[in-house]
């Protein structure tokens, strides 16, 4: 158990966000029918471009469509017969862009480089200076970072504690503890107060390796990172409490567990930021723990904002641990 | 065969025996697709803006068409440019505009800074595409025509849903047939039935393939459900052979049984399973599959360990069949892989399995 818990952030936080860390490469194929200097130059064009991958040239618009089905290219740009002839007339024949529909992402960013690549944007280079903030790179590696050390401590918290509890439940623990006359506060908060440890131990193994594999640092300090760790791990150690006091029985506990976690973790800003939540979800996504989590992680290690931005989170988290912790003791002493 | 059924029906019973148990299987991934399914999209929804203008009524212009621009959901005006950074923090704004009067008196052009949160590369490129083509919309008029007629094959209107509809389902199947299968596995030999079915003549063979129907029907009922909910909620039809993609699901299903029959054989207790399922079968999935980036914009290294996560053959395979209408010569490659890795974990599992089983 403890070899896996070491193990696992080695998996989740060292190895997969490296697999994340590139930015779109276009990979198309031209189907050229004008055979032209004016399409030559085109492929030319395609050829230097460091977004492009080196472009299938194809002799039709079926072998280009091959590649496509099998997933070799995600767009096509045909090359009209005449391309060259009407460009110098002054009235130049379209080209035709094919993207591949089915690959959505892929489709809709290639066509934006392709046409930002072969189109003449002059007037924006000159007029808009544009400035990158929080992120020197073209690729999304430390936002993935902080997502995925925030998806091992979200699991730490829910299930092991939850897992604990309905094992104490299914073994009667629970029911001879309050025969000895321990306050049943007193226990879960201690056993709460031991995992939120184990939940922080965790968190500097993926701080380490964060630090080891991509030299990552945090922008505010390691203090506040722990401080809002510590807050935020609370709610979600006090769902597992709930979700363990609520089933009835241990394979209950884990059902509702497990998909706790997946719509908890689908609706955080742990796949996608909050920004690309569609209408109610937005605002679904700011009650939601595990969001609070991932945004305090993000504020302190990325951006290096003030604690201040937090406080509505902050206390949303406590009022939601004092609520969770209250009725998982009513449930408990009610069971027993 | 009787031995096979007895084992199946003992099994059925005990997952339908506790009805909310029953219902968390069967209610919660629905409610789970469809919610979901409405609420994550692969662009940026909302665009939150900061405003700064040095530039006086010049800019009005251009302001008022920042503020109209599709998407954006809140425009926060700055009384100055040093405000900018406290904004991105403040009022959680994704850009910033600064507009100030370029050089050589009132006359000369505006001349625009523009920040963007680029933490989240994905949105990066929408949110600088939108800007910039409002801001020159509001200087030149009309914007240039591109230099092509684009087209999108399959998916003609650009369906985001396309996107993320794939994944979802790899998630309910990877849920219910790795972890909640491999649970059901390890649940014998947590609480010890797993002794008492190996004193039975049945044989490991017969008790596998016993515990594996149920569920294996389960997971059929899930597939036919998220079919008619794909079409019927998120009008996303199948183009290619339905029977083909039927058998494609129920083949991953079956390919995710066998991982967690593998996982949930090997392990002492329901922590491990679990663990082993979140970090070891389930994140990989999520981030390696080309659900939430394309594989081809990985590393070319890394592009070859995303091919060893089942959930990329799936997604590549589904997209193929129901998106492109392909057929089954031209999804081989992914049917081939699926079947290889189920086969390749059965022996594993069967190998260790009334061993381990038995001595749980």
């Amino acid at each position: 158990m403890i070899l896996l818990l070491v193990l696992s952030p080695v998996v989740v936080v060292g190895f997969i966000p490296q697999t994340l860390g590139n930015t779109n490469k276009v990979s198309s194929a031209i189907v050229d029918m004008d055979r032209s200097a004016a399409s030559r130059k085109i492929v030319q064009l395609m050829l230097s471009a460091e977004d492009c991958l080196p472009p299938a040239l194809c002799g039709s618009i079926e072998e280009a469509m091959r590649l496509m089905e099998r997933n070799k290219v995600a767009t096509i740009i045909f090359i009209p017969d005449g391309y060259e002839r009407d460009l110098e007339l002054g009235h130049p024949r379209k080209m035709t862009l094919l993207a591949d529909g089915a690959r959505v992402l892929e489709a809709d960013i290639s066509a934006s480089q392709l046409i930002s690549l072969l189109s003449d944007d002059l007037l924006s280079s000159s007029i808009i200076n544009q400035h990158r903030l929080f992120n020197n790179y073209d690729h999304s590696e430390e936002y993935f970072l902080v997502s995925l050390m925030s998806l091992t401590l979200v699991f730490i918290a829910i299930f092991l504690i939850g897992l604990n509890l309905s094992e104490e439940k299914k073994h009667n623990t629970n029911s001879q503890i309050i025969v000895t006359g321990v306050d049943m506060r007193l226990y879960l908060g201690i056993k709460v107060l031991f995992h939120s440890l184990v939940v922080i131990l965790e968190l500097f193994l993926c701080l380490l390796l964060g630090y080891i594999v991509y030299d990552m640092t945090i922008a505010s300090g390691l203090g506040q990172l722990i401080l809002v760790t510590y807050i935020f791990t609370f709610p979600l150690l006090f769902v597992g409490v709930f979700l363990a006091a609520v089933a009835r029985n241990d394979i209950q506990a884990i059902y509702l567990m497990i998909f706790a976690m997946i719509f908890l973790v689908m609706l955080s800003s742990i796949v996608a930021p909050l920004t690309n939540m569609s209408g109610i979800s937005y605002y679904f996504c700011r009650l939601n723990p595990v969001f609070w989590l991932t945004k305090g992680l993000r504020t302190v290690i990325t951006y290096g904002f003030p604690l201040r931005t937090l406080v509505p989170e902050l206390v949303a988290g406590i009022v939601l641990s004092m609520i969770f912790f209250l009725s998982s003791i009513r449930l408990l002493k009610r069971i027993n | 065969m009787r031995g096979v059924w007895t084992v199946a029906r003992k099994e059925l019973s005990h997952i339908l025996r506790d009805k909310v148990s029953g219902l968390i299987l069967f209610a919660l991934p629905a409610l789970f697709f469809i919610s979901i399914g409405f609420a994550i999209s692969i662009d940026i929804q909302r665009i939150d803006l900061a405003i700064a203008n040095t530039a006086g009524p010049k800019a009005n212009e251009v302001i008022s068409r920042l503020c109209d621009l599709d998407k954006v959901n809140k425009v926060v005006m700055l009384n100055s440019p040093s405000e900018v950074e406290e904004s991105f923090a403040r009022d959680e704004v994704s850009a910033a505009i600064v507009i100030s009067e370029g050089e050589g008196g009132y006359n000369a052009p505006l001349k625009f800074d523009l920040f963007v949160d680029c933490i989240f590369s994905g949105n990066v490129l929408a949110i600088k595409t939108r800007i910039n083509s409002a801001i020159k919309s509001s200087l030149i008029g009309a914007e240039k025509d591109p230099p092509f007629t684009i087209r999108y094959l399959y998916n003609a209107d650009l369906n985001r849903r396309m996107a993320t509809i794939p994944g979802l389902i790899m998630i309910i199947l990877i849920v219910v047939s790795t972890m909640i299968f491999g649970i059901s596995i390890n649940r014998e030999k947590v609480s010890g039935t797993s002794r008492l079915l190996a004193l039975t003549p049945l044989g490991t063979v017969r008790i596998v393939m016993g515990k594996i129907i149920p569920y294996f029907l389960i997971s059929l009922v899930h597939i036919s459900y998220l079919i008619f909910l794909g079409q019927s909620v998120f009008g996303l039809g199948i183009n290619g052979s339905f029977l083909l993609y039927f058998l494609f699901c129920a083949l991953f299903s079956l390919n995710s049984m066998m991982i967690g029959l593998l996982v949930g054989s090997y392990c002492k207790t329901y922590e491990a399973t679990l663990i082993i399922c979140w970090f070891f079968i389930f994140t990989p999935n999520l981030f390696l599959s080309g659900f939430v980036m394309p594989v081809n914009n990985m590393p070319e290294a890394m592009r070859a360990i995303s091919r060893l996560c089942s959930g990329y053959h799936f997604i590549e395979g589904y997209r193929g069949i129901a998106y492109k209408g392909t057929g089954f010569a031209e999804n081989l490659p992914f049917i081939s892989f699926l079947t290889i890795q189920s086969l390749v974990a059965l022996i594993i599992a069967l190998l260790g399995f009334s061993r381990r089983y038995s001595k749980s």
